[in-house]
């Protein structure tokens, strides 16, 4: 079948056989596509008095479009989490209702990254954001504000302080909004300080902010960049006290929110005049590292890493991970852009803890 | 890294003037110091989004190589 038919033949299925209601603002506007059935069950959540989720013959499976048989564009691609809908009769439905032309594939339990999960103890690279905000960026590490003798952890403006517009104060949660954190249970601390970003072709140093750690009532790892496994384990030890100063082709590392532990190479030292567009605006930013992957095709940094400590091999803190591109540098798997450690610990009156 | 020809002050030096000549030119994303594709000593890295912005730049500069990286659009993480 064309990609399109198999499209079609999802939103059908969807209707159906899993029984979706159509968005009402989409009804009769000619072709069917699959994102516009929604599950009703999913609008029950935020109600006053939930009713109890009752199990259903289409639990645990989702459709896709796979490559096609024999010469087809595309057929149905039935993607089953519980090994026990393998052999049922739903599956046996949607195979008919595609005639034939649809591969069942069991593809296990999906977990969420240990990174977008409540983390206890918390954790380096652990996702986090302000309360007020619909984003999620990376915790890099733990610090201590040297004005207010505070501990706190240390990220970018743009994640702790949506880029100088979020007020001074502001509670911030792991895990952060975008990963389902919430401000009722997932409060660990409050913006103390940014350092604003400024526009109109002002040299920035850095993309940093702090927030002071209130009562959260978890246990605290701040020496620990843990690995990308699903339990995670211990990849490097960090050394706050010794910052390292990054040259070219230098092996670092860094545990963030979106990819988890990479190994990357510093591409480029002393990088003036790097123009990133940060949402609101492009701002200049002087004195940067520029850093590629060395384990492509995997990037070092995706959307979600901002704030990631950087680190050499011994652990020394290196960066603060705050910008990239989706093409670029080794494998062409894009580029990613950091601030100075010691441009942050001394714009943000910070030291690593 | 150990062993370039060039120290790093002075690729910082020949960065300046490279800046001062080529820093205000439209579409350039960033001018650094990185290593040359040898390996063997320092080189000037520019950054461009596409790679017809860096056409005009000279291959070498003050005794550095100079290296174009095209990485599209630099957007905060």
């Amino acid at each position: 079948m064309r990609i399109e038919s198999a499209l079609e033949l999802q939103a059908r299925i969807f209707s159906q056989i899993f029984q979706f209601i159509q968005l009402p603002a989409s009804a009769g506007a000619g072709r069917s596509l699959p994102g516009l059935f929604l599950d009703p069950m999913l609008f029950e959540t935020k109600s006053a008095r939930p009713r109890s989720a009752r199990r259903r013959a289409v639990n645990d499976i989702a459709l896709g479009v796979a490559e096609g048989a024999s010469g087809e564009d595309a057929r149905l691609a039935v993607l089953v989490q519980n090994r026990n809908k393998l052999r049922s009769t739903v599956v046996d439905d949607i195979v008919d209702a595609a005639r034939g032309e649809a591969e069942v594939l069991y593809i296990g339990r999906q977990k969420p990254l240990w990174t977008t999960g409540r983390n206890d103890p918390i954790r380096l690279g652990a996702s986090i954001s302000p309360t007020i905000v619909a984003y999620a960026g990376t915790l890099g590490c733990f610090c201590r504000d040297k004005l207010s003798g505070r501990t706190g952890i240390l990220s970018n403006n743009h994640v702790l302080a949506d880029v100088n517009a979020v007020p001074v104060g502001t509670t911030v949660m792991q895990p952060g909004a975008r990963d389902g954190g919430r401000p009722e249970e997932d409060v660990i601390g409050e913006l103390i300080r940014f350092v604003p970003i400024q526009f109109g072709g002002f040299p920035n140093l850095v993309d940093a902010a702090v927030a002071g750690l209130t009562e959260h009532g978890r246990k605290e790892d701040h020496a620990t960049l843990h690995d990308s496994a699903d339990e995670p384990a211990p990849a490097i030890t960090l050394q706050p006290d010794e910052p390292a100063e990054a040259l070219p082709g230098m092996t670092v590392f860094k545990t963030g929110r979106t990819t988890r532990h990479t190994r990357g190479r510093v591409r480029a030292v002393n990088v003036n005049n790097y123009l990133v567009d940060v949402g609101v605006g492009v701002a200049r930013f002087d004195s940067q590292m520029v850093i590629e992957t060395d384990m492509a095709p995997q990037p070092f940094s995706r959307p979600g890493d901002s704030g990631s400590l950087i680190v050499d091999e011994e652990g020394r803190p290196i960066g603060l991970l705050f910008a990239g591109s989706a093409s670029g540098g080794a494998g062409n798997v894009g580029i990613t852009g950091a601030n100075l450690i010691s441009s942050v610990t001394e714009q943000l009156g910070v030291t690593l803890v | 890294m150990a062993g370039t020809k060039h120290s790093m002050d002075e690729a910082r030096e020949i960065q300046k003037a490279f800046e001062k000549k080529f820093g205000g030119r439209k579409g350039l994303l960033g001018v650094g110091i990185c290593l040359n594709p040898r390996r063997d000593d320092l080189a000037i890295n520019v950054s461009v989004s596409r790679s017809a912005q860096a056409s005009d730049l000279p291959k070498t500069f003050d005794g550095l190589d100079v290296v174009v990286d095209v990485v599209g659009t630099v957007r905060a993480f």
